[in-house]
Order: structure tokens, then C-alpha cells, then sequence
């Protein structure tokens, strides 16, 4: 133990100015932090402030450190003094590794408490711990990787550049998806949200590769007597510079040529009738005997999603693939999954006659706008503004009702107090809450306030911004997704701030409450809960209890949507849920068909259709733990 | 037998790999046989000579004292370039061992393996009557060590330094650093940066000999030094032996040096170990001899009385020709081999001082060698037989 602490004395020392200038770097990550959790109103805002600091700050920390570890030593030829000493070979290595290790765990230990102190809502211990272990995960796996990177001295930046511009080169030629695996996966969108369960493959992953890495490492140290890591510490050659330049350029025409031929073939709907406008092509096939009829919808969406094009100057807009599924509820549209090839694919009760085309098209325009965007505008600060977009499209083209939408925002903000900057922050929460649809009329109803006060023009360049900004789907994402952020774009398109925005908002929810007069307040709300009931110690039964206020007049038909949630799921499609129709208040408490088991999660909501609102308002929905 | 150009011995006198060592049944306290090559040539002249009652001219090491070091057999290979082969050395207590051999000879290895910064392919060494395939960190901390180059921590100073090392060495002796910083005129607060290669060469000795090591070992330790440096370090050396009886190993290119202060030589060429013994013996064990062209009235070998001069006891016992050159053939390697433009022929033996005793040649036709023509002669390229 006595060699151990003469040794990290030692490199304390040596490093005394590099440690310094990391705790500098790690300063102004912290001051990232608490800055950016202080502006953003989002509760989340501290938590995702945390990912950045993970995602930008420790790799680059964790190079640095790694590189004064093990660079400065080998480079300088001091191993063989140490050599030359009572100490094993492995006891230097170790004490370097765990050294760096543990100045990591440090710098993340502070950022995770300024994280958990400054965020609105306490994340509770479960929730703490699972953070801290993916983060920890995460930071052991990238420290190990450039831990390797100081053996392979020279050689570390080539190697460095080629593993970056392989996962580039595997991201845009094949569908791996890496930023949903391994550590990537540890720091990805839910870390900010995720309570209740740990990603057990990316942690047994990233376990496995920092294993991998780590040995890596050490043997590299070790190996013929440690001379490898002596001899790839010594400078680079003229011929190595050349042949490593060749490398990287051959990389990188590689890259260009696979980045060309990106996208796969579109789908290939056989038996559907197509029809193109410019770049935008829709094909449909429904349940309508008539080719004519088919081909005349695909003209309308091809026109359609060229107008959109258009008006978003989007680079591209995905094939549109329309086709008729009869045992659909009208009301719910499901999106295929298509393999190898490009394209949306969604399926709708087509030729039913309680089909609402308009929600139809604001549903699938949102997501074309998804696909092309990457999935990037499914992330929580964009959400709004997709939201909002689907109708507004809808109303620029009077293929909606106004007045209609205005209600829905009505409906969503009994009190113009309620609405406040920090909800456009947590979307989805707003979304589970009041529905997809009442959801989009709020949404709708700011970007109306935006029109009022910068024109049509002014929200189309801030439309613009938001959603036709190209974001890549690796890691270039980083710089490149916070430039199209809505309180961005709002500044640089209207000069507004979202505070400001959120103001005229209010303003023009009020204007029209006063003209709707009591219709809102006649507008039915509902209310569910969940009770357990339990049958034996492992089998559980629950119990809906629905209240509708005002009180109908008459029996009502309400449907109760739920299901189990899986995993990491936090949320489902509806069209994924079970379905119960309850007659209301006949059966407004009844029990809710299965058994449940302890620890299960069963995410469920009552939903009723409203014909003013010409859409359903739900209850509000939750995932309930059956105890 | 007989040469065309007279006596010489048609093959050398090596015992090397590929004959195997005289087995010598009479030799009461001969040692197990070591490495090949002429280390193991000396020892069998000896065996041989036992009949001479004179072992205490063989020119091996004392035998009664038991080595502070040894190796036994080592042998070390990177891919395929052997750079240490068989190799067995044995360094008594209090002595001086010089290790010659040539740039890339197997010197640094060999050392470096005797500290255990490398592992041994086969082999073991011995330090201290016990057997290690490994030296580990305890043993260690007995040797003081001084690498060919030195790279230390420039931002540390010469205090810092010693306290640094100090943590390693549990016999670690501050008073003693001091006093050979003092000694050797390095200013303590004085950065190693700043230092010159010579000063840092004393840094490395003053650490090497702070905590009191038994055995010292010096790769090459006065290379790049001045020669006024070289002529302090060596003195030093010399002195700490003399004083603390402290066993030193040190490996050297340099003859001067070794001759100045070693008591034991062990040469070392292609990794194998050509000779182990004292300097005196092996200047003994080694002439040149000079035959004169073949029309020359007095050929070297001339064996008649009126040639053999003041070298034989009396000119009547000058033996028969056959008996006179047995120990030649039997006995002598031939180191070098040269024809000399005046038609005269030069040639490098090796043999056991009592071989070249009772070979009664007139002594103006052999010459002693000095050291550093010994080392050439023995490392350079053997002639083709």
C-alpha cells in the first residue's frame, strides 16, 4: 500500500498543472450545467444538462487524463527508471488506471449532485441510483477505451479517428443503430426520465467491453516485458504520418461515397396506385374496389406533402405508403415497420365511416416530419412544435375548423395561468395528460398566437428552424440538434423569448374564452383511477373508478385503454392497448379484465369522444405499480 | 597432425556446443559443469592439468566461495535474434566484475534480466545461494542498480528524487544520500532538468548506493561520461568495494575501465560467454606468435638446439618434436589467423598458461597482448578452419 500512495503522490505531482487545467474544464462543465439548469425551465432541464456534461465533457476528460497518465510516461522513457525500482510492472499500471478512474468518479460524483440539487423535481433514490449507475457505467467503458488509446501512444490518434469514423461509417451504410447500444446507449434520451428500470443489456455491454478494453489495456503495458507500449510511445515516422494520412483519406472517401447511397430503396407496396408531385410520392391501396379512387387519394397526398415541402423547404420528404386496415378502430392509425427500405407506412380503418381524414392527415404528417427529421423532433423540446405544426398545416390549407382547435386549447388550459413556458419543456407529460389531440390544439393555438404577432411569414421561418433543420442520427448530432431548438429559432426567426411568446399566448386564449362564453365549461372532463385489489399474495386484480363532471345528462360509453408495460417502455401506442368499453355511470367502477402480479406496471387512461372537439379527451395517462 | 605450414594445430582449440565438456574423474572438488565456450575450455585445461598438481593456476574463480551471484544457463531471445544463450557468469562476494563485451553482445539484457525487469527464457539466476526464475522486488531491494541511460523525472530535484526512491527501499539510508549528493557535488534543490549527463549519472549512482545495497549492478554506467567523470565514478566504485566489501557487477565496452578497477572479468560475444576469470590469467592465456615466411633460415618451430634460445632449461632437454607439440594440437585455439605481406605468418592462440609453458618456442617469436587486443582478438571474427 506504502509503493501504492508514493506512486499516485508521484503522479499527483507530475501532473499537478494538467490536473489543474482538467479541473478547470470540468469547472466550466459545471457552470454549463448549473447555467443551463437554471434557463431551461423543464424540471428535466438539470438531468439532461448531465447527459451534455457525460456526452461532451468526460470523454474529452478522460483523454486528457489518460494521455498525462500513460503518453507522458512512456513517451518520456520514465518506465524504465520505475522499472529499474522494487515495483512490479503491474502495480504502475494499476495505480495509473485507478487513479484516472477515481479523479473520474470524482468530477462525476459533483456534477451528479449540482444535477440532483438543482432539479425542480427530486428524483428519488431509485431513480438517483439508476442515473449514477449508467453514468458511472458509461464513464468507466469511454475512460477504459482511451485508457487503451495512452498504450497505443503514437498510434492513439490515428486509432482514435478510425474507430470514430468506423462507428460514423457503420451508422450511415446499415441500420446498427449505435447509439442505442452499449455505453451510447447508458447516456441516450431516457436517463433524464428513466425511474424505475435499468438498461440491464447496455450495462452488460458496456461491462463487457470496459473488460475487453481494460485487458486490452494491460497487456499492452505488459506484454514483452512492457517494451510494446515503450516502442509505440517513441514519435511517429515520415512514412507512419504518410501511410496514416492515406488511411484517413481513404476512410473518408469511403465515407462520402456510402454517404451518397445512404437511404435504402424505397418500400415497395404492390397493388397500391401511386402517384408523385416533384420529390414527394404517395402510393395507397384501400379497401375501395376502385384503382380510381386509390390513385386520386395518392394524388391528394403527393400534393400534399410536396406543399409541405415546400412551405418547410425540407431537403426531402419519405415516401408515403396509405393502406386500408379493417380491423382498426377508426380512430387509431398505426405506422408499420419497414425493413431495408425507406418510407411511412400507415395503416388506417380507411373506408369506415366514423374515419376522420383530418385526424388522419395531422397524425401522418406528423410522421412523415419524424421520419424525415430522423426521430430527432420525437425528443421533448421539439415536440410542441410538431404538435402544433400538424394542425396549423391543416388550418393554412382550411382543412380544419379554427374555432374547433381554439376549444381544444381552451379545453387544455382552464385557467390561462396554467399555461407557462416550463410546459413546453415536458410536452410528452402534457401529452400524456390531455391526449394526442387536445394536446396538438394547444400546441396549434400557440403558433396561432405566433402568427398574430409576427405574420404567417414569421412562423414559417420559425417552422423552418425548427423542423426542417437536417439533424444526423450520430454524433454530429450533438452540435447540431441545439441550433434547431425552438427557443433558438423562436429568437432568431420572430425576435421573441418563449416567456414573451407564452404572454401573447395566454392573451389569445383569454380573447377566445371570452367569446366561447360557458361552452367550455360544459365540456366534459374525466377522471380515472386504479385500485388494487388483492386476490392472493402474488395475484392482483384492479379496479377502474371513472368520474365524467360535469354530470352527464344521459349513459355515456366511455372506452378504458390499458396494458402491461414491458421493460424500459414508460409509454404505449394506443393501438397497443387492450380496449373496455364502460357505460357510464352505470359501470364506472368495475374491475379491469386480468390478474396482475406485484412490481408489474399497467399504463392505462378512460377516454371519451367529444363531437365538439371532433376528438377524444382522456382521462390523463399513468402508469400505475401494482403493489 | 602436422599443418602444411609447419606445427600449427590443424583445429582449434574450442570447446564449444559442439563437443561436450571433458569429463574429468580425478578433479576431487571440480564444480558441475557450466556454460560452453571457453569458460568450460579453461575449466577442462584444468581438469586436464590436475595431473599437474597446480590448480591454483587454473583460471577459474575461487570455488570455494560461494557466488553472491550467478546465472545458470539463461538464455533470452527476442523473436528470433538470440540475444542471450546459455550464458552462466558467478560473481564472489566483495569482488569487482567487469562484463565486457561488444555493442549488442547480450550485456544490457543479461542485466536487465538479473534485475528481473525481463523474464528469462530458460535459466536461473542466483543471488544470494538461492535460485530465482525471476528476481522479485524483495531481492530488489538488495541491489542497487545504475541502467545504461537515465531517465528521470525532470521536474523532480535531487532531494526529491531520493525521497521518491526512498519509499521503495525499506534499509533506505537519508544520511547516506546526503552524504554522497555532497560527495558528488549534486546540489539537492536543484532541478534534474537542469542537471548534466554526467551529474545525472551520479544521481543514479547516489541513488543506487543510499540504501545500502549488497550487490551493485552498472550497465555501461560511465558511457557519455568525460574521462576525468569516468576516471571519479570509477574511483568511486573501487572505494565503496573496497570500504563495504560491496559486491559490484558492472558491463563495460570499455576495456581501460574494467582493467582499471575490476578483480574479475566475465567477456561476453553473440550472447555467450567466451571467458570468466582474472585479468592476469587471461593475458597469460592468450599470444601472438609470428612464424617467419618459409624460406626464412630460422622457421619458428625450428626445435633444434641451437635455435631454442634462453627459453629452455638446457639446451640438451629439448624433448622429441612429437611430444614437444602436443599441448598445440591438443590444447590451443586459434583466435586469429593472418598472413602478413612480408610473407610471415600471425597467429592469436588461446590456451591454458601451463600449455604455453611447457610449449618451448623461443620467446622472441610470442608476444603478449594487451587487453584490448585480447578483447578484439576473442570477440572478433574467428578465422575459417
Amino acid at each position: 500500500m506504502k509503493t501504492w500512495l508514493i506512486l499516485v503522490r508521484k503522479e499527483v505531482r507530475q501532473h499537478l498543472w494538467a490536473l489543474a487545467g482538467l479541473l478547470l474544464i470540468c469547472m466550466l462543465a459545471y457552470l454549463n450545467l448549473v447555467a443551463y439548469s437554471l434557463t431551461e425551465a423543464a424540471p428535466s432541464a438539470p438531468l439532461q444538462a448531465l447527459r451534455a456534461f457525460l456526452i461532451v465533457y468526460m470523454p474529452l476528460t478522460a483523454l486528457l487524463l489518460s494521455g498525462r497518465l500513460v503518453v507522458a510516461e512512456y513517451s518520456a522513457g520514465t518506465q524504465v527508471f520505475l522499472e529499474g525500482l522494487p515495483l512490479a510492472r503491474v502495480t504502475m499500471v494499476t495505480v495509473k488506471y485507478l487513479l484516472g478512474l477515481v479523479l473520474l468518479f470524482l468530477a462525476l460524483a459533483l456534477a451528479l449532485t449540482l444535477a440532483f440539487s438543482f432539479s425542480s423535481v427530486q428524483p428519488d433514490l431509485r431513480q438517483s441510483t439508476i442515473i449514477a449507475l449508467r453514468s458511472a457505467v458509461y464513464l468507466w467503458t469511454i475512460y477504459s477505451f482511451f485508457f487503451l488509446g495512452g498504450f497505443l501512444g503514437r498510434y492513439r490518434f490515428p486509432f482514435y479517428g478510425l474507430v470514430g469514423l468506423g462507428f460514423l461509417l457503420l451508422t450511415y451504410s446499415t441500420d446498427v443503430d449505435l447509439s442505442r447500444w452499449g455505453p451510447f446507449a447508458l447516456v441516450d434520451n431516457t436517463l433524464a426520465f428513466e425511474r424505475s428500470n435499468l438498461p440491464w443489456m447496455a450495462l452488460l455491454w458496456s461491462a463487457a467491453l470496459l473488460i475487453v478494453l481494460t485487458s486490452a489495456a494491460y497487456a499492452l503495458a505488459l506484454i514483452r516485458e512492457g517494451s510494446v507500449a515503450a516502442l509505440t510511445a517513441q514519435k511517429m515516422s515520415y512514412r507512419e504520418k504518410i501511410a496514416f494520412t492515406m488511411v484517413f483519406m481513404a476512410f473518408l472517401t469511403t465515407f462520402t461515397y456510402l454517404d451518397e447511397r445512404k437511404d435504402p430503396e424505397p418500400f415497395e407496396l404492390v397493388l397500391g396506385s401511386s402517384a408523385h408531385d416533384g420529390y414527394a410520392t404517395a402510393t395507397v391501396l384501400t379497401a375501395y374496389e376502385s384503382e380510381e379512387t386509390d390513385h386520386q387519394m395518392a394524388q391528394e397526398w403527393s400534393r400534399e406533402l410536396a406543399a409541405m415541402q415546400r412551405f418547410l423547404d425540407l431537403a426531402w420528404v419519405p415516401q408515403v405508403f396509405i393502406v386500408e386496415r379493417t380491423d382498426l378502430d377508426p380512430d387509431l392509425f398505426e405506422q408499420g415497420q419497414i425493413q431495408d427500405a425507406s418510407g411511412v407506412l400507415a395503416r388506417a380503418h380507411i373506408t369506415h365511416p366514423d374515419f376522420r381524414a383530418g385526424a388522419f392527415k395531422a397524425w401522418l404528417l406528423r410522421r412523415v416530419l419524424l421520419d424525415a427529421s430522423r426521430q430527432r423532433l420525437e425528443e421533448e423540446t421539439y415536440a410542441w412544435v410538431l404538435d402544433g405544426f400538424s394542425l396549423y398545416w391543416l388550418d393554412e390549407r382550411s382543412q380544419i375548423d379554427r374555432g374547433i382547435l381554439m376549444l381544444r386549447a381552451l379545453w387544455a388550459v382552464p385557467q390561462e395561468d396554467e399555461l407557462e413556458a416550463a410546459l413546453l419543456g415536458r410536452w410528452l407529460s402534457v401529452r400524456e395528460q390531455l391526449g394526442q389531440e387536445v394536446a396538438a390544439g394547444l400546441a396549434y393555438s400557440g403558433l396561432a398566437a405566433l402568427r398574430q404577432r409576427c405574420g404567417p411569414e414569421g412562423v414559417q421561418d420559425f417552422l423552418r428552424r425548427v423542423l426542417a433543420t437536417p439533424v444526423p442520427r450520430d454524433l454530429r448530432a450533438l452540435w447540431t440538434a441545439p441550433a434547431a431548438r425552438p427557443v433558438r429559432a423562436l429568437q432568431e426567426a420572430c425576435g421573441l423569448s418563449l416567456e414573451e411568446l407564452v404572454q401573447d399566448w395566454k392573451a389569445l386564449l383569454a380573447e377566445n374564452r371570452r367569446q366561447s362564453g360557458l361552452l367550455v365549461e360544459s365540456l366534459p372532463r374525466l377522471e380515472m383511477d386504479l385500485e388494487v385489489e388483492a386476490f392472493s399474495s402474488l395475484s392482483r386484480g384492479l379496479r377502474h373508478r371513472i368520474t365524467v363532471t360535469p354530470r352527464p345528462a344521459q349513459a355515456l360509453l366511455l372506452e378504458v385503454r390499458y396494458g402491461r408495460l414491458q421493460g424500459l417502455e414508460v409509454r404505449k401506442e394506443p393501438q397497443k392497448l387492450h380496449l373496455q368499453v364502460v357505460r357510464y355511470p352505470d359501470r364506472a367502477e368495475d374491475a379491469l379484465p386480468g390478474t396482475y402480479t406485484p412490481g408489474e406496471r399497467v399504463y392505462a387512461a378512460a377516454q371519451l369522444y367529444v363531437p365538439l372537439l371532433r376528438c377524444n379527451v382522456v382521462s390523463g395517462w399513468r402508469a400505475w405499480e401494482v403493489d | 597432425m602436422q599443418s602444411k605450414k609447419g606445427l600449427l594445430p590443424s583445429r582449434p582449440f574450442f570447446i564449444g556446443p559442439e563437443k561436450p565438456p571433458v569429463q574429468n574423474s580425478a578433479g576431487p572438488e571440480k564444480p558441475p559443469s557450466r556454460s560452453l565456450g571457453l569458460y568450460n575450455g579453461l575449466e577442462n585445461m584444468a581438469a586436464n592439468l590436475d595431473t599437474h598438481s597446480d590448480l591454483d593456476t587454473v583460471p577459474v574463480v575461487s570455488r570455494e566461495s560461494r557466488p553472491l551471484l550467478g546465472t545458470h544457463h539463461l538464455s533470452k531471445s527476442f523473436g528470433k535474434v538470440r540475444a542471450v544463450d546459455d550464458l552462466s557468469i558467478s560473481v564472489p562476494p566483495g569482488k569487482i566484475y567487469g562484463f565486457l563485451g561488444r555493442n549488442g553482445a547480450g550485456k544490457t539484457t543479461t542485466l536487465r534480466m538479473l534485475m528481473g525487469i525481463i523474464r528469462p527464457d530458460q535459466g536461473q539466476i542466483e543471488l544470494d545461494a538461492q535460485r530465482f526464475q525471476r528476481i522479485g522486488n524483495a531481492q530488489k531491494r538488495s541491489i542497487g542498480y545504475v541502467s545504461q541511460e537515465q531517465y528521470f523525472y525532470p521536474w523532480m530535484t535531487c532531494a526529491a528524487i531520493g525521497k521518491f526512491v526512498s519509499g521503495f527501499y525499506p534499509t533506505w539510508d537519508e544520511a547516506e544520500y546526503g552524504r554522497l549528493t555532497g560527495l558528488l557535488e549534486l546540489p539537492p534543490e536543484r532541478k534534474i532538468s537542469a542537471l548534466s549527463g554526467g551529474m545525472k549519472v551520479k544521481l543514479a549512482l547516489a541513488l543506487a548506493l543510499a540504501h545500502r545495497p549488497r550487490l551493485l549492478v552498472l550497465d555501461e554506467p560511465t558511457s557519455g561520461l568525460d574521462p576525468y567523470a569516468r576516471r571519479e565514478f570509477l574511483d568511486m566504485i573501487a572505494g565503496q568495494a573496497r570500504k563495504y566489501g560491496r559486491t559490484t557487477l558492472f558491463s563495460s565496452h570499455i576495456i581501460e575501465e574494467v582493467e582499471r578497477v575490476a578483480d574479475l572479468v566475465g567477456i561476453i560475444h553473440d550472447g555467450r560467454l567466451l571467458y570468466e576469470g582474472d585479468l592476469p590469467t587471461l593475458k597469460r592465456s592468450v599470444r601472438r606468435l609470428v612464424q617467419p615466411p618459409p624460406q626464412s633460415e630460422q622457421p619458428w618451430d625450428d626445435t633444434s638446439a641451437d635455435t631454442m634460445g634462453a627459453g629452455l632449461d638446457a639446451p640438451d632437454a629439448a624433448p622429441q618434436e612429437e611430444e614437444l607439440h602436443r599441448p598445440i594440437l591438443d590444447d590451443l585455439e586459434v583466435l586469429r589467423d593472418t598472413t602478413l605481406p612480408n610473407g610471415s605468418r600471425e597467429m592469436v592462440l588461446f590456451g591454458n598458461p601451463h600449455t604455453w609453458e611447457q610449449w618451448r618456442i623461443p620467446p622472441s617469436r610470442t608476444e603478449d597482448m594487451s587487453l584490448e587486443d585480447i578483447f578484439i582478438a576473442l570477440t572478433g571474427k574467428r578465422p575459417e578452419l
